[in-house]
C-alpha cells in the first residue's frame, strides 16, 4: 500500500525584510501509513509546527514535495486543495483562539460541512453536528453555548468535532493537548484514540512531550533544529535511541521504576540559533561525541534495522560510546 | 447570519442590556427625542417666525430658552435644528459607513498594494480636511448633499484605516488559520469570521462618527458655510448668539452649545455601550 503521507526534501526558509533569514525546516523526508500515528517530537523552534502547516498546506514549502493520497498539494490548484481539505483536517494548541468566538459550538462544528457538503438541509446539518458532539463527549446543549463558555477541555473536544465532522483520513494534531490540564489531557487522549479505532484515522501528533508521546503515538520522528535526526517505531526510538540529541531527550524523562537509572546524556551550551545555517551535522557543537566527520559535511538520516532511521555518523557505536555515562 | 443551533435560553432578554448601561440608553432616548420633537410634538412657537416686539427676552415661562435678536423663540429653534444637524450627520456617516468598510476591505490585504493604499490615505489625511469640506460646500452654493459628501470625505480614510487595522490583527489569529485549514475560502473567511469579528469596532466607531460629525457641521455652520439662516441649525445659532454674549444675553448662544455639547456626550456613552456589549467575554 503506498503510503498517505509522502514528503520529499522540504525545505523552509522564513526571509524578513532587515533581518537573518530563519532555516524552519532542513531536507525533511518522511512517509505516514494509513491508520498509523506518528508523533513528530521536538523542543519549541525545531519546526514541527512548521512541518504540520506544510502537510496542510497553511504554508507553502520552498523546495521539496509533499504528496498525499498520491497528490502533490503544492501543484494543486487552490480550489481542490479546498476540497482536499475535508479528508485531511487540523486541530490546534489553543482551543480557545482557534474557534471563532462569536459563533455558537453548532455553528463552529458546522462550518466544515457547510463548506463541503452545501446541499445539506438545516434538518441534517443539526443531525450530523449533534451526532458529531455525542462522539466527542458533549452534551447536546453545548451546541447553542460560544466557546467562551466552555471548558479548556470541553473547547479542545469542539476542535475535535471540527476536524472529524468531515469523516476525513487524516488529522494533523499540533499539540493538542499541551495547553491543557494534567487530567484533562488525559482524557482528551483517550478521546483521540477512541476516535481512532473508530474512524480508521491517521494521526501527524505534535507534541514536546515525551510522555504523551510514548502513550499514544506508534512511530516517532524526532526533529531538531528544522531537521529530522532520528524516526522509528516507539520501541526503537525509547528503547535503543541512536541520536544523541534523542538520547538527551529522553534523558529529560523520568521513569515511574525508582530502581531504572536512565541513560544520562548532557549536552553543553544552548540551542543554536536558527538563523544560522549547518554545513554538517546540526548538533556538532554541543554534541559530546563529536568528530572530525560531524562537520565535513551534511549528515542525511540512513536507515539502520527494521524502520529505524538515524541522522548520526556513529549511529552504530552510540550504544557502546554511551553506555559509560548510563552506570555512572 | 442566522445561528441554527442557538438555543431559547442562551440568548439574553432585551432588557437587561438597557439596565447593565442605563446612561447609554438615556442618550439613546434622548437623541430619538430630539430626532422626532420637531415633527411629532407641537412647538410653542413657529422657529423661522421673527417677533420684532419680543427681541432678546432672557428665558421665562413663556420662551423657555429666551427669544434671539430678532425674536425667534430659541426653544423652538434648538428644537428644530436638531432634526437639521442630527439628520445631517446621521447621512453624513451612513455614507461614510457604506463606502469606508467596503474599500476598507479591499486594502486590508497584506502585500505591497494595501502598503501603498495606505501611504496613499496618510498623504489624503496629512491635509486639513475640514478646510478641503469647507470649500467643497461653500463653492457648491451651500448644497446640503455638499455637506453629506464633506463628513464622508473625512471620516471614509478612518473607516479605511481601522478596517485594515482589525482585520490584519484579525487575520493572524488561530481561528482563522482553522477556518482556512477547514477549507473555507477568502471570501468565506471574510463573510463568515472577519466582517462578524470587526462588527463591535466598526459599531463604535460610527457612534464616534456621528458625534464628530455634529461638530463639524455645527463649526461649519458657525463659520457659514452648510446650514444658514433662515435654517435653523446650531452653529449658526452660537454664531449669531456670540454677539449678543457680550451684552450679558448669554442664552441665545448657550442652549443651541448645550445641545451640540449633549449630542456628543450622548454618542460617546452610547460608543462606549456598544464598545462593551459587542466585545466578547470569556467565560
Amino acid at each position: 500500500m503506498p503510503p498517505l503521507v509522502e514528503l520529499a526534501g522540504v525545505n523552509k526558509t522564513f526571509r524578513r525584510p532587515g533581518q537573518a533569514p530563519i532555516h524552519a525546516l532542513n531536507d525533511i523526508s518522511l512517509t505516514m501509513n494509513e491508520g498509523e500515528t506518528l508523533a513528530l517530537i521536538g523542543e519549541s523552534g525545531s519546526g514541527k509546527s512548521t512541518l504540520g502547516r506544510i502537510i496542510l498546506r497553511l504554508l507553502e514549502a520552498d523546495s521539496g514535495t509533499v504528496r498525499f493520497e498520491g497528490t502533490d498539494l503544492s501543484a494543486l490548484p487552490d480550489r481542490e486543495m479546498r476540497y482536499l481539505r475535508s479528508r485531511l483536517q487540523a486541530v490546534f494548541q489553543e482551543p480557545y483562539e482557534s474557534l471563532d468566538p462569536r459563533l455558537s459550538v453548532g455553528s463552529i462544528v458546522a462550518e466544515p460541512l457547510r463548506v463541503h457538503e452545501p446541499g445539506l438541509s438545516q434538518a441534517e446539518l443539526r443531525e450530523r453536528v449533534l451526532t458529531c458532539l455525542e462522539q466527542v463527549g458533549l452534551p447536546p446543549d453545548a451546541a447553542g453555548r460560544k466557546p467562551g463558555a466552555l471548558s479548556g477541555g470541553q473547547q479542545q473536544r469542539v476542535g475535535i468535532a471540527r476536524a472529524i465532522i468531515t469523516r476525513p483520513q487524516m488529522i494533523v494534531l499540533d499539540e493538542p493537548t499541551s495547553s491543557l490540564d494534567l487530567s484533562v489531557r488525559a482524557h482528551i487522549l483517550e478521546l483521540l484514540a477512541e476516535l481512532q479505532r473508530e474512524l480508521g484515522l491517521t494521526y501527524l501528533f505534535i507534541s514536546h512531550d515525551i510522555h504523551t508521546v510514548e502513550y499514544v503515538s506508534s512511530r516517532i520522528a524526532v526533529m531538531y533544529l528544522g531537521r529530522i535526526v532520528e524516526t522509528g517505531t516507539v520501541r526503537e526510538v525509547f528503547d535503543d535511541p541512536r541520536h544523541p540529541y534523542t538520547r538527551a531527550l529522553l534523558s529529560a524523562r523520568l521513569s515511574t521504576d525508582p530502581r531504572e537509572s536512565p541513560p544520562q546524556l548532557r549536552l553543553t551550551g544552548d540551542i543554536a540559533a536558527p538563523t544560522t545555517s549547518h554545513h554538517g551535522c546540526v548538533l556538532a557543537g554541543r554534541c559530546p561525541l563529536v568528530t572530525a566527520e560531524c562537520t565535513a559535511g551534511p549528515v542525511r538520516p540512513r536507515a539502520l534495522t527494521g524502520d529505524h532511521e538515524v541522522a548520526c555518523v556513529r549511529a552504530d557505536e552510540t550504544p557502546d560510546l554511551l553506555a559509560p555515562a548510563v552506570s555512572r | 447570519m442566522a445561528d441554527t443551533f442557538t438555543v431559547g435560553g442562551a440568548k439574553k432578554p432585551r432588557w437587561s442590556v438597557v439596565r447593565e448601561h442605563p446612561s447609554a440608553a438615556v442618550s439613546a432616548l434622548f437623541i430619538l427625542v430630539l430626532l422626532v420633537a420637531g415633527t411629532v410634538l407641537p412647538m410653542p412657537y413657529d422657529p423661522r417666525m421673527p417677533d420684532p416686539f419680543a427681541t432678546l427676552v432672557p428665558p421665562s415661562a413663556e420662551h423657555w430658552f429666551g427669544t434671539d435678536s430678532s425674536g425667534s423663540d430659541v426653544f423652538s429653534r434648538v428644537i428644530a435644528a436638531a432634526q437639521v444637524d442630527l439628520g445631517l450627520a446621521l447621512g453624513g456617516t451612513a455614507v461614510s459607513l457604506l463606502v469606508g468598510v467596503p474599500l476598507g476591505l479591499l486594502v486590508s490585504s497584506k502585500g505591497a498594494w494595501g502598503e501603498r493604499s495606505v501611504r496613499a490615505l496618510d498623504a489624503f489625511q496629512a491635509f486639513p480636511l475640514l478646510i478641503l469640506a469647507l470649500a467643497l460646500v461653500s463653492l457648491s452654493g451651500n448644497r446640503m448633499s455638499m455637506v453629506i459628501v464633506a463628513i464622508a470625505l473625512i471620516n471614509v480614510p478612518r473607516y479605511m484605516r481601522l478596517m485594515r487595522s482589525e482585520i490584519l490583527a484579525l487575520r493572524e489569529s488561530r481561528f482563522i488559520e482553522a477556518a482556512y485549514a477547514t477549507g473555507s475560502s477568502r471570501l468565506r473567511v471574510m463573510w463568515r469570521h472577519l466582517l462578524p469579528n470587526s462588527l463591535g469596532v466598526i459599531l463604535v466607531q460610527t457612534s464616534l462618527t456621528i458625534a464628530n460629525a455634529i461638530v463639524i457641521i455645527a463649526a461649519m455652520s458657525f463659520v457659514g458655510v452648510g446650514a444658514t439662516p433662515p435654517t435653523p441649525s446650531w452653529g449658526s445659532m452660537i454664531r449669531a448668539g456670540a454677539e449678543n454674549m457680550a451684552f450679558g444675553q448669554w442664552w441665545v448662544a448657550v442652549f443651541p452649545g448645550l445641545f451640540v455639547f449633549l449630542c456628543v456626550l450622548c454618542f460617546n456613552r452610547i460608543a462606549d455601550a456598544l464598545g462593551d456589549i459587542t466585545s466578547v467575554r470569556r467565560n
